[in-house]
């Protein structure tokens, strides 16, 4: 996968900057940079092509944030409506899922979703760093 | 007998004695598999066993007439069958391919293949040099990984370290021939040696035959290591015409060098890179391919670790890696060197993929552990560094902790663990044969799950699966499609002759088509196909057929093609006039022999089922994948590409379709038993009188 079908649309740079979410309570913060149990891990897999499937999960959102990251040989295989509802059922972070339906919404392509998903996600995971400390 | 070395060896490890088989008397079966499954029927006495590891197994590791030539990406590959290990409910007759440069050494020793049969009393290993066979005391071997095997081999027989050193003798006399090649040696490690389902053959660093367990086959022979070193020649046909074959191909079919198109719709020929899933570890690498391949697939590294290790090897540990380890760095070091592991332990990581999430769940729940419901002294916090790697696949090779009850196979540990619930729910991701899914979900995917489950293993041929690829990265990355739907199922259906040709309602993967005749007829064109061209000819998997093609300007891809089909190709080595659909008939009659096969094992159309999963729940969006584009057509009959997931098998639908295959195939549809007409019809009147000694011949087809 060449790295030149990764970069964001100039149409993405500007409606993120009216998307910044309020920051998190402490507790939500706390929530989004710990780990969930196995039971709540979001099952998901990486493409190579012609490689194969490679089975995955998704336990926290700072996972989510590194599965989701560009990487010039695989593509995340992620359901993003069912990442958008875990951040909202499991991780209690319903402003965030809203913003990920958003995305998966308005994106041109999957590829493109994946991508502002994960930068939506990264700035999530710095705010909640902000609010309680810790490290991505 | 052009492409052919003319001779098969038989070795018996009982009686410590070699013997000569002419290759004539197969030569109807082509080679590879064909050869081999006719070998079996001739050589096993008691067809009914159900385990690999029973002394009377017959295991036959066979050439093809292309292997050792210019073929593109044919020439090196090899093939291997006999009944397996670790499969469930039966271990049927099954097979597996390596490549490398072990099948063209052995045909340029002289021999087109090797009959294994018989028990050792203590450890042997094989020492072929042309036509000298002698075995050896493998004793002080035993107990040793693949790698070292593989080194005190080539010691043992006189071979320096690297290509510097003087051409070495093989024999006494320089008319017998020199070479400066090492022996090229196919080895069982641990896993082997303990007789585990996992126990697979490794030659050189990363070359593996991994499914069917046939490193226990060996193990139980007592068979260490077979070694050839050959400098014999074989004689092509027609030079000119495969040297023309291989410009066609080049010129025409592959992706050009200088100004590659990088997406490319076809798998035939692309620019080298190593198929491994973390990135490679150093620019400081070379390509490193089976002998004669047009485009190499693996590589070996500066660094030392990973070398020829690709696709499945690269993949068993690395969503566990990418867990514990940050750097791309880290993350593709410690991948590779736990597919170094698996390499040397001779170890089929294959089922470990989709077993290890399994048994993380088991840990996870607390069911499995230290003083747990299932106890496991491993250190499963540790999952995801290389000391976890390390001690997991050793007990798995080794018969220790779980790799006891994981020895004989995974369903076989479920069912021991009480863990059926698992295969209704699908925490265990093993539809068929006990075997792991490959990623491509029968419930998608109708091929390759149809094609399992009316065969002996995961069927692992990307024949139609090239589409899912093609059609789902062009999708996510929103790129227009190379071929529209109509166009692609209609460029492919122009090659499937002679059942479904010009049928491309055969490529429909839509609710309304997946239990149809066409579909039927498609799975029997693969089975077919591969059964001869691929398993048989020895095609390779990663690269033919090659069924579409965006290079050419109609698209058209090289299968089956006036001038790089592969007909062309095998006629150009062998003299033959075989045409393409001559080739398909070909593997028909060897499905139709590997099928009496597993009847003689037990086989009865009631145990042809997908576990209850399949059945009892749909494949939803975001369980492994997220969309699954497939060709179908609307209820107006318009061609688009659209998602296949949300359903479930029918159980009473694929019922019903299996008596639509039964009935195509000629066998009796009550039983999956073979029909005495058609057996005699492909001259098998032989196989029929066997199946009716034992009552096993199919009555008359059930309307
Ligand atoms: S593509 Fe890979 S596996 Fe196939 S023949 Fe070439 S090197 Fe061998």
């Amino acid at each position: 996968m060449s790295q030149t079908h990764l970069k964001p649309s100039a149409s993405w740079e500007e409606s993120r900057m009216n998307n910044i979410l309020a920051p998190p309570s402490p507790n939500l913060a706390r929530k989004l940079l710990a780990t969930v149990p196995y039971r709540e891990r979001l099952t998901a897999c990486r493409l190579m092509e012609p490689v194969g499937v490679l089975q995955d999960s998704i336990r926290s959102l700072r996972e989510a944030y590194l599965y989701l990251l560009p990487d010039a040989r695989t593509l995340p295989a992620v359901h993003l409506p069912s990442l958008a509802e875990w951040v909202g059922e499991v991780l209690g972070d319903v402003e965030l899922e809203e913003e990920l339906q958003r995305i998966f919404c308005e994106a041109k392509s999957y590829v493109e979703a994946c991508i502002h998903s994960c930068e939506q996600i990264e700035a999530r995971i710095l705010q909640a760093r902000a609010v309680v400390g810790g490290v991505i | 007998m052009y492409g052919y070395a003319g001779k098969i060896l038989h070795l018996d490890m009982s009686s410590r004695k070699s013997a000569v088989i002419l290759t004539e008397h197969y030569r109807s079966w082509g080679g590879g598999h064909g050869m081999g499954s006719a070998l079996f029927w001739d050589f096993c006495k008691d067809k009914t066993i159900t385990d690999g590891r029973s002394p009377a197994n017959v295991v036959c590791i066979m050439t093809s007439p292309l292997c050792g030539t210019i073929v593109p990406s044919a020439g090196g590959r090899c093939e291997v069958v006999g009944v397996g290990v670790g499969l469930h409910p039966v271990s049927w007759f099954t097979r597996s391919n390596f490549g490398g440069r072990f099948s063209t050494t052995l045909k340029y020793a002289g021999w087109d293949g090797i009959v294994v049969t018989g028990k050792a009393d203590h450890p042997l290993w094989i020492d072929i040099r042309n036509d000298e066979v002698s075995f050896r005391d493998a004793r002080s071997l035993w107990g040793k990984d693949t790698w070292t095997t593989q080194q005190e081999i080539w010691r043992e027989v006189g071979a320096e370290q690297g290509t510097k050193k003087a051409w070495r003798e093989i024999r006494k006399h320089f008319d017998e021939g020199q070479t400066a090649d090492k022996p090229a040696v196919l080895a069982i490690g641990p896993a082997g040696e303990s007789l585990s389902c996992h126990g697979c053959l490794i030659h050189d660093a990363g070359n593996g035959a991994g499914q069917g367990g046939f490193g226990a086959v060996w193990g139980a022979k007592n068979l260490k290591a077979i070694s050839v070193t050959g400098t014999g020649l074989f004689s092509v046909a027609d030079p000119a015409a495969l040297l023309q074959a291989r410009f066609a191909t080049k010129e025409k079919y592959a992706t050009h060098t200088e100004n590659p198109d990088l997406r490319a719709w076809s798998f035939l020929a692309k620019p080298f890179r190593p198929v491994l899933f973390s990135a490679p570890p150093t620019k400081n690498r070379r390509p490193q391919a089976c002998q004669g391949c047009i485009t190499g697939c693996r590589a070996r590294y500066g660094v030392g670790y990973g070398n020829e290790s690709s696709c499945q090897e690269t993949s068993w540990y690395l969503s566990h890696v990418r867990r514990v380890f940050k750097t791309p760095a880290e993350i593709t070091e410690v991948n590779l060197k736990a597919a170094d592991i698996v390499q040397k332990y001779g170890f089929n990581s294959y089922p470990v993929m989709a077993g290890l999430h399994w048994l993380e769940h088991l840990h996870e729940e607390g069911i499995l552990g230290d003083g747990r419901a299932i106890p496991s002294s491993l250190p499963w916090e540790e999952l995801g560094t290389l000391d976890f790697a390390e001690k997991f696949i050793h007990a798995l090779a080794t018969r220790t902790d779980i790799g006891a009850d994981l020895a004989d196979g995974w369903l076989q540990a479920a069912l021991k663990w009480g863990r059926e619930e698992d295969l209704r729910t699908g925490a265990m991701h093993f539809p068929y044969w006990g075997s792991p899914e490959h990623g491509y979900d029968p419930r998608a995917e109708l091929e390759w799950g149809y094609g399992t489950i009316v065969g002996d293993r995961d069927l692992n041929s990307h024949c139609f699966n090239q589409i899912f690829w093609d059609v789902n990265i062009h999708f996510a990355f929103g790129m227009p499609m190379r071929l529209d739907a109509r166009e692609m199922v209609e460029t492919v259906a122009a090659k499937l002759s002679p059942y479904i040709k010009d049928r491309p309602e055969a490529l429909d993967f839509g609710n309304a088509n997946m239990y149809s005749e066409a579909v039927a007829q498609l799975v029997r064109w693969q089975l077919h196909y591969c059964r001869f061209w691929k398993q048989s000819a020895l095609f390779c998997d990663l690269r033919w057929p090659n069924l579409y093609n965006s290079n050419t300007p109609d698209f058209s891809g090289a299968t089956a093609s006036a001038d790089a089909g592969e007909q062309v190709f095998w006629n150009a080595v062998t003299g033959d006039r075989l045409s393409f659909e001559q080739g398909i008939e070909l593997g028909r009659r060897i499905w139709n022999l590997d099928n009496a096969i597993w009847v003689l094992q037990g086989r009865h159309r009631d145990m042809v089922r997908f576990a209850p999963y399949i059945y009892e729940n749909r494949f939803t969006k975001g369980e492994i994948l997220p969309f699954y584009f497939w060709p179908c057509r609307d209820k107006d009959g318009t061609w688009r590409y659209a998602d296949v997931m949300g359903r479930a098998i029918d159980f009473d639908k694929f019922e019903e379709w299996k008596t639509i295959f039964y009935r195509l195939e000629g066998w009796d549809t009550k039983t999956g038993w073979p029909l005495r007409n058609t057996l005699e019809k492909m001259e098998l009147d032989h196989v029929a009188d066997a199946l009716e000694a034992v009552g096993k011949l199919g009555g008359k087809p059930h309307e």
